[in-house]
């Protein structure tokens, strides 16, 4: 026991209690609390084990860069590992345990490693676990993980939901202390549009632990009327819970607004987080400074943390860090620390100042020791009460070791600026000796910097900086500069010698409390020769994990300067890189995820093919039928059905999906020559033709039918899945490659809804629903296309084009007449047994003829390959015509398009499966080609297949072996035409 | 009043792609709603692109019409809204018109200064208003909504969750708020409605059937 609740002072609500559990045992606090704080004020100090050597760790920090007291909030599904508890605000019900500690933080059988660290330095687990390799991944990984790990996810699914977004703004503020207030304030007097992002639920930032006041204001009344005066402002938005976490190109900037973390539970309507990005046409970062501890013999030990953190417990929570206070300074800071402690009754054993020199008058009444450090601690001897029992005192004038009794240590080893955000697009910072810390190099307008995180120590300062900033933007945005003024503030004293290790030390001093680096593992590292600080981070692990290095970096390098005997501007600091704190993944995808992962297309006939039975399954981003089940039918039972039915009789089937691009303009015919292989000047109108389309590589890339509609307007098909290519590609060509055309492509996929009616009593079924329009064979040849009405006047597309290789139509109305269209077709139909059809049955159907579709024009096919070559042009230039006749798109060794029917009994073809010579051994050399799309043919009563193989059309009748080492299958096929069915091709012209 | 999105001329149905869908609704959030929508149906779209070499005197028939050629990206007209919404192309949005009727009048005025596509069937139009129909559109579009940059007049081609849209400022008063119009290819209609219902689960928000 050592902190405990002070009788008055802290912005929490007393009236209140709310109930949380730790580790299970049950405990209390109030609002305004965080987790750390209502811990604290429940005597509780020992939050967790440290990663390596497992070591007891406490509170340290009271904010964003805490590297102890991570722990597991919540439970179920949303068990959260690593949250830091000096962030959790503390809400009724909180339920959080520690980590990296088995079976308990008190009795942690890891803290074993203590005992083995002379032989766990950095580097151990490099040099140990290299022999045998094959072991890595399968035995030292998983155990180093169990032994470390950083807390357990949940391995559940996430049961919150997130957005994301994107907010503009003149000038961005980010962080909402004196500097960031006074900002906005300037900024919405000019009549910029302001964003004021502030990680805190209460914006204020220090101001909160201020005890002088500003001006003639207590400094907290003077933050709630410019939080008044920007509240009233149209124009400003404040953005509490939000840290602003990168800093991107074009002057964008990552934030993560905490919507409903300080909630048990988010609200229904509400996502738990929103990750926004900022569009700031200018921003000021403002985001204060980050104290440093010291680093010393026993730093770790539960009861030490720093100054600012005890500061914030008395201030903030109303919480006294300890009942003997003793504080280990080497700057004037901390001397405020001690003052504002003594006011609220805090019990202070001394301050213990590193400088010769300390400041005369500072109002405490405890005794100064100057010109002295603390050596080490000395822990309570009681079990599993490891927390701070006295400090060791080096009184370095006489060299005397003295002991002195507390149970908490504020240390203060000066500032760093948080100056995180400038580093982001590639500066760095720039060495000041005076603040012995980084300050932010000039990073241009679009990111200043003002106040503390500039290097500004003094509130007078902050304010000046932060009013000449404001004046700076409003320079660059035209406008004129506001009147503000600041309030007067007393001179504060910020003198900081720097104090980077006490070498008196006995016991382990610790850099990096995160990742468990001592100061000796530096000189190790430079010894080791990884004499870089990017290096020596990489080898000790220091700087790493959730904190990156917040805290260790500026004390790491200086040690490291000091063992390479390089001042500290020449070792540098490593990079920072985005995220500042760490984002969960789940506010990176925002609501993306599960069936929103991306959206559905929908065909106009989707509805009326749910109400028909129709099975759904995605195609690419479309909804399409795979079949429409009767009865208990099975898929593949359907399937035979629906293909009957189309040879025999008439069935329909969705072609909604089919891209179509309307082509207009007096160069419509040229720009088709030029994008497709075969010849287009002489299709005449009211006819359509089937076109191979190429890349520039001379590979196929799409095929369908384009139709001549009137003297200077086509409709050209895309297959569904190159819908959106290829009219990317047109447009491509004609704004690039051809501007000087007189053609203009739209597309007009969803503005009909189409059908392919087909089979042999396809005509009569037509003709029925058609309103004045001979379709007769002689009237209406294959390959027509016309445009004429339906259905007592609906406007109708009608074109004689067949993908099934029966007599076919396909039919196109506008969308919302579809249903229209489809209900006609079903009740013209029905005394010649019409079925409307899926996407197995269309693909059985195409594969009995021959057409190559998906798996045959997969974007590593040529036309000659699908045996097309007679619609390479010889007579214009096209678009991969260049390519298309290279070598090796000649050599008679490629793998050519034909048929395969097996010839062993029950033998199921696959997709997939390869091709080999009877009697060859399978390898890769003895690789004949393989089965692009294979199906089972009702017609013909046995598997097929569309396959490539080598000269294959020299070899139709010839046995191959089908080869599938994947479904252990080996059976025996024949090589045939690929066009199963109706080779002569009878059935399209009857 | 027809149902939502469907419309009977003579025998013959008019189902919209959101007939069905889009119902009417009212999701409070604290009391509130933050969020009108409305479908409009049967809407007229029809989008143009100057031929080569006849930009100027497409331009300059659409000045007769409209009174001026809107800037890119800003629109003009009344009953019927004229968007000039790429280099030498527009897209023209009117409401009651009869199949067919708007192209019918374009292809009439450009002639051959232009070739107009019809797409009327192959577009939803959803009209979002409320006072709190910028913050759902900022969990959406990346381009900047406020009065300033984006007024009553201004038109531009977006994503909305991860969706492909037109969006127009048509209105704005201080009792309606913004009034948006949102034009969006048919087959992706349901999954649009899908996202900004999501999205105004969050301000609360009334579906009602169009006035028009």
């Amino acid at each position: 026991m050592s902190g405990y609740r002070l009788e008055t002072g802290g912005r929490i609500d007393r009236g209140r209690r709310l109930g949380f559990t730790f580790d299970g045992q049950a405990f209390a606090g109030h609002p305004g609390d965080t987790l750390a704080s209502a811990l604290t004020a429940n005597g509780v100090r020992l939050l967790g084990r440290s990663f390596k050597y497992h070591r007891p760790r406490g509170l340290l920090t009271d904010g964003p860069a805490e590297p102890n007291a991570l722990v597991e909030l919540r439970g179920g599904a949303r068990r959260e590992p690593n949250s830091r508890a000096t962030t959790i605000e503390l809400y009724d019900g909180l339920e959080a345990r520690s980590q990296n500690a088995w079976p308990s933080r008190r009795f942690d059988i890891g803290a074993v490693n203590q005992l083995l660290s002379p032989f766990l330095p950095a580097g151990f687990y490099y040099k140990t676990f290299m022999w045998p390799a094959a072991f890595w991944e399968r035995v030292y990984e998983p155990l180093i993980r169990r032994a470390a790990g950083l807390g357990r996810g949940s391995h559940a699914p996430d049961p919150d939901s997130y957005e994301k977004g994107t907010l503009h703004c003149d000038l961005l503020v980010i962080g909402a202390g004196p500097s960031g207030l006074i900002a906005a304030q300037a900024a919405t007097r000019a009549g910029l549009r302001v964003i004021l992002a502030d990680d805190q639920p209460e914006a204020g930032g220090r101001l909160l632990c201020r005890s002088t006041p500003l001006g003639e204001q207590e400094a907290l009344a003077w933050r709630d009327d410019i939080l008044a005066e920007l509240e009233a402002a149209p124009k400003v938005r404040l953005l509490p819970r939000t840290t602003v976490f990168g800093w991107y190109d074009g002057n964008g900037f990552g934030a993560l607004e905490r919507v409903a973390d300080h909630l048990p539970v988010p609200p229904a309507h509400l996502p738990r987080l929103i990750y926004w990005r900022i569009q700031a046409a200018r921003a000021l970062l403002c985001a204060g400074a980050e104290e440093r501890p010291l680093v010393f013999g026993g730093n770790d030990r539960p009861g030490v943390q720093l100054a600012s953190a005890g500061q914030a417990l008395v201030a903030r929570y109303g919480v006294a860090p300890g009942r003997k206070v003793a504080l280990f300074v080497n700057g004037d800071s901390g001397y405020r620390v001690a003052r504002d402690l003594q006011a609220a009754g805090v019990v202070l054993a001394g301050v213990v100042d590193a400088r010769p020199k300390v400041p005369s008058d500072q109002g405490l009444e405890c005794r100064v020791w100057r010109q002295s450090v603390v050596a080490d601690t000395r822990g309570s001897l009681a079990l599993g009460s490891p927390g701070l029992r006295a400090i060791d005192i080096v009184e370095r004038a006489h060299g005397r070791r003295v002991t002195l009794e507390c149970d908490t240590l504020l240390m203060s080893g000066g500032w760093n600026p948080t100056l995180h955000l400038t580093c982001h697009r590639g500066a760095k910072p720039i060495w000041d000796e005076e603040l012995s810390a980084f300050v932010p190099s000039d990073v241009g307008p679009g990111l200043r910097v003002a106040g503390t995180a500039a290097g500004h120590m003094t509130t007078a300062g902050c304010f000046q900086s932060a009013l000449a900033a404001v004046a700076s933007v409003c320079q660059d945005l035209d406008r004129a500069t506001p009147e503000v003024e600041a309030p007067a503030c007393p001179e504060e004293p910020y003198a900081v010698t720097p104090l980077w290790w006490v070498k008196e030390s006995k016991g382990k001093a610790f850099v990096d409390f995160q990742n468990d680096v001592t100061t000796k593992d530096i000189p190790l590292a430079v010894a080791e020769g990884y004499r870089s600080v990017e290096l020596m981070k990489r080898y000790t692990t220091l700087g790493m994990a959730t904190d990156q290095g917040k805290l260790s970096n500026v004390n790491g390098l200086a040690i490291l300067a000091e063992v390479t005997g390089r001042p500290i501007p020449e070792v540098g600091t490593t990079t920072y890189r985005p995220a500042y704190v760490p984002v969960p993944l789940g506010a990176l995808a925002g609501p993306h995820v599960g069936p929103e992962y991306r959206p559905v297309r929908r065909s106009p006939l989707h509805r009326w093919m749910l109400r028909q039975g129709a099975e759904m399954i995605e195609a690419g981003a479309w909804m399409r039928p795979s079949h429409y089940p009767r009865g208990g039918e099975d898929w593949f039972a359907a399937m035979c059905r629906e293909v009957k039915t189309v040879r025999t009789r008439v069935g329909f089937c969705d072609v909604s999906t089919l891209g179509k691009i309307d082509i207009q303009g007096a160069d419509a015919a040229e720009l088709l020559n030029r994008v497709y292989c075969n010849g287009w000047k002489t299709l005449p109108v009211g006819k359509a033709r089937y076109g191979l389309m190429l890349r520039e590589d001379g590979f196929v890339f799409d095929d369908g039918t384009t139709s001549r509609l009137g003297e200077r307007h086509y409709l050209m098909t895309t297959t569904t899945a190159n819908a959106g290519p290829v009219m990317a590609h047109l447009e491509f060509c004609l704004q690039a490659l051809w501007p000087n055309l007189d053609v203009q492509v739209a597309s007009v996929t969803d503005q009909w809804g189409q059908v392919a009616l087909a089979g042999p009593q396809s005509r009569r079924v037509l003709q029925r629903v058609l309103d004045d329009f001979d379709v007769s064979n002689e009237a209406f040849p294959f390959l027509a296309a016309a445009e004429t009405t339906v259905l007592g006047g609906l406007p109708a597309r009608l074109f004689r084009i067949s993908f099934s290789g029966e007599l076919a139509y396909e039919i196109a109305v506008p969308a919302d007449y579809s249903e229209e269209l489809a209900d006609a077709l079903l009740r013209y139909g029905a005394d010649y047994g019409i079925q409307p059809y899926g996407g197995e049955a269309l693909s059985t159907l195409r594969i009995e003829k021959g057409h190559p579709a998906g798996g045959e024009l997969d974007g590593r096919t040529t036309a000659q390959d699908l045996g097309l070559s007679k619609m390479l042009s010889g007579k214009k230039d096209y678009i991969g015509r260049a390519l298309c006749r290279r070598e090796a798109f000649e050599d008679p060794e490629r793998p050519v398009l034909i048929g395969v029917k097996p010839t062993s009994r029950g033998a199921k073809l696959r997709a997939g499966a390869h091709l080999l010579t009877p009697g060859e051994a399978p390898s890769v050399e003895a690789d004949q080609g393989f089965l692009a799309s294979v199906a089972y043919s009702p017609t013909l009563e046995s598997w097929i297949g569309l396959a490539f193989l080598k000269r294959g059309r020299e070899r139709l009748g010839e046995e191959v072996t089908i080869y599938d080492p994947l479904r252990e299958g080996l059976y025996r096929g024949q090589v045939c035409d690929p066009v199963f069915v109706d080779p002569e091709h009878e059935r399209l012209h009857a | 009043m027809p149902d939502n999105g469907v419309s009977e001329p003579g025998a013959v149905r008019r189902l919209g792609p959101l007939a069905g869908i889009a119902l009417p609704t009212r999701v409070e959030v604290e009391g509130e709603v933050g969020i009108l929508l409305t479908v409009k149906p049967a809407c007229s779209v029809v989008t143009f692109e100057a031929r080569r070499g006849a930009a100027a005197e497409m331009a300059q028939r659409i000045a007769g019409r409209f009174g001026h050629l809107p800037d890119p990206g800003r629109w003009v007209g009344e009953a019927v809204l004229v968007l000039h919404s790429a280099p030498d192309s527009l897209v023209c949005l009117a409401e009651d018109r009869p199949d067919d009727d708007l192209a019918k009048e374009l292809r009439a005025l450009l002639g051959e200064t232009a070739s107009v596509v019809d797409n009327s069937h192959g577009r939803a139009v959803i009209r979002l208003t409320g006072p709190k129909a910028r913050d759902l559109l900022a969990f959406g579009t990346a381009i900047d909504l406020a009065p300033e940059v984006f007024p009553v007049g201004a038109g531009a081609a977006t994503l909305l969750g991860h969706i492909a849209v037109t969006l127009i400022l048509r209105d704005e008063s201080p009792e309606t708020g913004p009034v948006f119009d949102i034009v969006v290819a048919r087959a992706f209609a349901e999954s649009l409605w899908d996202w900004l219902t999501g999205r105004a689960r969050r301000f609360g928000y009334e579906v009602t059937e169009s006035a028009g």
